[in-house]
């Protein structure tokens, strides 16, 4: 029925605005709460709350540490020397369905950082290079749309994802805790061994050295071996 | 609008909806169809919104997801919304087409025009949604000149409902909801009493602003997922922004986009047309071809002259209807037709209802005079668009392919790769 008088419409309008405000306050609360909430840490270590340092055999054995530790939704700060290059792309699939988009790639080292990504696992990736990396990496990426570079770091979306590249002296910690993820490729003379982070205010819930990574040296595989036994990590499934 | 005029919109509905189901089991798939099943997966499951558009808003993914639950990951999982809302935009052209200009014969006649399009036809029995920006905006428009006329509140709120739905599927539609603002708006301030105009405004900005945003915002649900918070979601849109401003395609392309129609300034011009491969044998459908979408040369390269009679007659008699149905067209095609980068023929779904609109006013206007005429034009343009119509389904047909080879060019066929 419509209404007649003025004030009446003037009543009925008011309900109508009032109902829609309160409906997106609702719709506003409920996307925040949301994405908060997406946020899984990593459980801690004992009583104590120290950070968790696994040893992992590459970055495809690392996502699976991650969905293992259940985490999500997080800002992944990965330590590397290189950058994978898969020709094609890494979907997703339904551990349902098995439902895929063709043509897609094996989960495996190459991939792997792209896999973590697609499934929520890292929101948000930070990768520290050594200085040579990063300039290489910016080389490579210098026509991609919405760069924007500074002294030793640049950042490089890609399709709206979020990715910086930089050298750790370019580094500027988040707030929250972060996942970590160290690859052997990593270790070169021009980059302070990762205990770097920590004193740059880097905290986090889990790291991970990768024993193997495809651009590694044997020394450099050697050095990560030696950092894994320095921060007592303990071997995921693969890991040797 | 009169119960013939009526039960006409409802019959043209009908034919709309057949056109749109039959064979649909059959039409084989395109490589396009099955991306946005995954896309909607990936989005709905991991707020990832990949393969398939990542620059445009997510309305699809939600609603295909859906309908893959109910109906499978088959044609109908998969293109069932395209079919439902392509056939809705007939009846919501037809009746934005009688409140803009009061002619129930131009209505029908217009859904009509909308219903038997092959390119329209084609978009609808496809998965990915360009076919829903010719009914959300229109729909909404019809909607929100209801409440103009007959101040119901809620016609305006679903008004800017469907208008949300609308920004959801390609922001474009915010042209359409401009023009509803500006006229909406332009009715509270004409209100002499201040608190009667206060009250309108305020009540137009939460239908035409507020709700229109929430709706946007919770089809990003999925995406708030991954861990992210709304200021996220301004910096994710400023990067959505910027790829859509400088979109030159996803796929590969041969160069110069050698057979594929990029400039929006051919669509009233020249006969355009969308052609992609149906998927290689063996993997859905009987047979493996192409699909393309004519859009009917009959109907399409009359749109100018009829804009500009619409135009001329709305200045002479001062005729607001007829004023805001040029604009619509103008304020809806303008925008695409001086694009800097290439915008494809899909696009044009979302200036056809517009476009379409002043030919069947133009039509019914010049029946007056040379009404046999006229009706020789209806019946040739709908032979023609019924020859074309296997093309626009993969139906195999030596007719309708003979004539598809005459309106599309020899460039066109050279084979793309997946």
């Amino acid at each position: 029925m419509r209404p007649t008088s003025t004030d009446e419409r003037r009543r009925v309008r008011f309900a109508w605005s009032s109902a829609i405000v309160l409906f997106a306050a609702l719709a506003l609360c409920a996307s925040a709460v949301r994405g908060r909430t997406a946020r899984v840490l990593a459980p801690a270590m004992g009583a104590s709350g120290e950070p968790r340092w696994t040893a992992v055999r590459d970055s495809a054995e690392a996502v699976r540490a991650w969905q293992v530790a259940g985490v999500h939704g997080r800002k992944l700060v990965v330590l590397t020397g290189r950058w994978g290059h898969p020709a094609g792309s890494w979907e997703p699939q339904d551990e349902e369905t098995g439902a895929t988009s063709p043509p897609t790639l094996p989960l495996d080292a190459e991939t792997g950082i792209f896999a973590a990504t697609r499934l929520g696992i890292a929101r948000d990736l930070l990768v520290f290079m050594n200085p040579e990396a990063v300039r290489q990496r910016t080389a490579e990426i210098t026509e991609r749309k919405g760069l924007r570079a500074g002294t030793g770091w640049v950042e490089a979306p890609y399709r709206g994802y979020e990715r910086t590249f930089a050298i750790p002296d370019a580094a500027t910690a988040p707030e929250e805790p972060v996942l970590l993820l160290v690859e052997p490729s990593y270790f070169t003379e021009d980059v302070p061994p990762p205990e770097w982070l920590a004193s740059r205010g880097f905290r986090f819930d889990l790291g991970l050295v990768a024993l193997e990574d495809p651009a590694a040296t044997p020394l450099q595989r050697e050095l990560a071996r030696m950092f894994a036994a320095r921060v007592g990590a303990t071997p995921a499934g693969g890991a040797r | 609008m009169t119960r013939r005029a009526l039960a006409l919109l409802l019959a043209t509905t009908g034919l709309a909806l057949l056109l749109r189901v039959v064979w649909l089991s059959g039409q084989p798939l395109l490589p396009d169809d099955l991306a946005v099943g995954v896309t909607a997966h990936n989005f709905t499951r991991w707020g990832w919104p990949e393969p398939t558009m990542w620059n445009h808003p997510r309305l699809r993914d939600s609603l295909v997801a859906l309908s893959e639950q109910a109906f499978g990951r088959g044609p109908w999982g998969l293109k069932i919304w395209s079919v439902a809302i392509g056939t809705l935009s007939v009846p919501a052209t037809g009746l934005l087409v009688w409140e803009l200009t009061g002619s129930g014969v131009a209505a029908v006649l217009a859904s009509f025009l909308l219903a038997i399009d092959p390119l329209h036809l084609d978009f609808s029995r496809q998965a990915i949604n360009d076919v829903q920006l010719a009914f959300f905006p229109v729909a909404a428009l019809a909607a929100a000149w209801t409440y103009r006329r007959s101040r119901r509140c809620t016609c305006l709120a679903v008004a800017g409902l469907l208008f949300g739905l609308g920004l959801a599927t390609k922001w474009s539609a915010a042209a359409q909801l401009l023009i509803a603002l500006l006229a909406v708006m332009g009715d509270a301030l004409r209100s002499k009493e201040p608190r009667e105009r206060a009250s309108e405004l305020i009540f137009v900005a939460a239908c035409l602003v507020v709700l229109p945003a929430t709706v946007y915002l919770l089809t990003y649900l999925p995406w708030f997922q991954r861990g992210y918070e709304l200021v996220d979601l301004l910096q994710f849109h400023g990067r959505m922004a910027l790829e859509t401003v400088t979109h030159t395609g996803y796929g590969n392309k041969l160069p110069g986009y050698l057979g594929e129609i990029v400039q929006p300034w051919r669509w009233f011009l020249a006969p355009v047309y969308y052609l992609e491969y149906a998927l290689p044998r063996g993997s859905v459908g009987p047979d493996p071809g192409y699909i393309v979408g004519v859009a009917n040369p009959l109907t399409w390269l009359l749109v100018w002259p009829a804009c500009g009679l619409a135009a001329w007659t709305a200045a002479l008699r001062r005729d607001e209807g007829l004023t805001w149905s040029v604009a619509l067209f103008l304020v809806t095609y303008l925008p695409f037709a001086f694009a800097t980068r290439p915008i494809w023929t899909n696009t044009a779904l979302a200036v056809a209802p517009f476009a379409l609109a002043l030919v069947a006013w133009a039509a019914v206007q010049l029946a007056k005079r040379w009404r046999t005429s006229v009706l020789a034009w209806g019946c040739v343009a709908a032979l023609l668009a019924a020859v074309l119509w296997p093309a626009s389904m993969g139906f195999p047909s030596r007719v309708s392919d003979a004539v598809v080879r005459v309106l599309v060019p020899a460039e066109a066929w050279l084979p793309r790769q997946p």
